[in-house]
């Protein structure tokens, strides 16, 4: 019973109808909650799905939307991302501190994630439905085996949405990658680099010594 | 009507050609002043929140720049490094290479540690790179504050000086700087270069960035010991190290970033092989040159 109850307020939440007590609470909720934040995510994209086909027939066309949606978000990339909570970083962008803003941002993720799923399944149909297209998927499977690998490089790499099964280049892909800020050896390493690169390489026809000692300064 | 609207095209396309054209006539007077003139003076560098004050001496003697800068911060940094001069014939054309991707204005005068400077500003054309803003010593063309700003016109860096002395050095040693000046200038392309090193390429350079010439020196300093390659990519202002090591052991595959000012670090693994990019470029950049870089398997 409570759970229905939920459901019809998480409902309301999704379709703005909720009152700002209640936005609070399915907020505060949504923070612990798991399986509450995953069917946010699927009202999201039922929500989607019913109010805009049209999205459906741009993701069949094309990747264009999705790229749209993954440069919104890159765009909103903080520039400074070093903290050994940065493994952290998809939780609190779905789990902000500030609560006010939650419902535009949960939103946000909800319908990136739904339109992306949209896409998949229905992509996955008109392969299905078209079989010239199934060659396509074919090749792309012997072309990309270096970008499976690619991606396989990142075990805290997220994906948000599908990653398409066509794929002409490795633009198709929308990988976000949270860094981990490095280990004394990794950071021994980089700091090595970072030494060649100021002297040799460095953009800084002005004074690279200058990045070089404030650079020493920082690590 | 459409003659006017013509004419006001033309005027906003020769205006644009004419900052532009002013815009690399100064920023190669600079380059000249950094590596020919001698200076020396305070300068405040700020990062995000950090703000380190620093003493820097340059000196061009036999041919060689000497400069020397110190933390003045409480903590005994110093770095001293002495470059090669080079050729200033060349820096045109790295200058003009980034035409296509940054647009030029030339600014107000400004005035900054009791010297007149001009205001240039390298404003880039997508947000690959960062956006350049410089005061140029009116009289020497020695840059007096540069700052670089984000694409949420935040500036990441900024450097400033608070007191310099600028001299010209004899013309002796500038003659015998000239002379000896065998290296290319920073940022110098490597004409007709594929997008192929070694074993490794990359699909899809980021708009503007072609792969730069680094000196011989560096070359040796970099593989003594190590079988670490070192390539430089540049669009004419900003750069990019790539430096790839294989890896003997399968080590977990974490992605690791740092970032200092305009400085990102990124470093993660791929078939077997370290890649650490190093650059004042913002980190979305560096992301889509590591995504981009492809093993082809030598077999």
């Amino acid at each position: 019973m409570i759970h229905i109850t939920k459901e019809e307020y998480l409902s309301a939440f999704v379709d703005g109808e909720a009152g700002s007590f209640e936005q609070h609470r399915i907020c505060d909720q949504l923070r612990t909650d798991g399986a509450m934040r995953e069917k946010l995510s699927n009202f999201a994209l039922i929500g989607e799905s019913v109010r805009n086909d049209r999205q459906v027939e741009a993701a069949i066309a094309g990747t264009s939307f999705l790229s749209g949606i993954q440069g919104a978000l890159a765009d909103d990339e903080p520039l400074v991302i070093v903290s050994d909570e940065i493994s952290l970083m998809a939780k609190d962008a779905i789990i902000p501190k500030r609560k006010r803003i939650f419902p535009k941002q949960a939103l946000g993720y909800a319908v990136a994630a739904s339109v992306a799923a949209v896409a998949a399944i229905s992509f996955q149909n008109y392969i299905v439905t078209s079989p010239e297209n199934g060659q396509v998927q074919t090749a792309s499977v012997t072309n990309s085996a270096v970008q499976v690998s690619t991606s396989s490089i990142f075990p805290s790499v997220k994906y948000f949405g599908v990653k398409p099964t066509k794929s002409n280049s490795q633009d198709d892909y929308f990988i976000v990658t949270s860094y981990k800020a490095p280990d004394a050896k990794t950071r021994g390493l980089m700091n090595k680099y970072v030494a060649h690169h100021l002297k040799y390489a460095s953009s800084s026809n002005l004074m690279p010594s200058v990045r070089a000692v404030s650079y020493s300064t920082d690590f | 009507m459409l003659k006017n609207t013509g004419i006001a095209f033309l005027v906003l396309f020769s205006s644009q050609a004419f900052a532009n054209e002013a815009g690399i006539n100064l920023l190669i007077k600079m380059n000249g002043a950094l590596h020919r003139m001698n200076y020396s003076g305070t300068l405040v560098h700020i990062k995000g929140n950090d703000v380190n004050t620093l003493h820097v001496t340059h000196e061009l003697k036999n041919g060689v720049a000497t400069e020397t800068v110190n933390s003045l911060n409480g903590e005994n940094q110093s770095v001293s490094s002495q470059t090669q001069t080079f050729s200033l014939v060349k820096v045109r054309q790295s200058i003009e290479s980034m035409i296509s991707v940054y647009s030029l204005d030339v600014g107000m005068m400004k005035k900054v540690a009791m010297r007149n400077c001009q205001i240039v500003v390298a404003r880039p054309k997508d947000k690959m790179r960062y956006l350049q803003k410089y005061c140029l010593d009116k009289k020497t063309g020695l840059p007096l504050d540069y700052s670089l700003i984000n694409n949420n016109h935040k500036t990441v860096e900024r450097f400033t000086f608070t007191d310099v002395n600028i001299s010209e050095p004899h013309s002796e040693v500038l003659a015998q700087a000239n002379s000896t000046s065998t290296s290319a200038p920073p940022q110098t392309l490597i004409e007709g270069h594929m997008h192929e090193i070694g074993l490794w390429k990359i699909t899809q350079l980021p708009k503007g960035f072609s792969f730069g010439k680094l000196p011989l020196s560096q070359e040796a300093e970099v593989r003594k010991g190590a079988d670490t390659e070192h390539f430089m990519l540049t669009d004419g202002l900003s750069s990019v190290s790539i430096f790839i090591s294989p890896v003997a052991t399968a080590q977990p595959e974490v992605a690791s970033a740092i970032n200092s000012g305009a400085l990102n670090v990124l470093t993660s693994q791929k078939n077997n092989h370290r890649i650490t990019l190093v650059g004042e470029v913002p980190r979305a950049t560096m992301q889509s040159i590591f995504d981009n870089l492809i093993y082809r398997d030598g077999s």
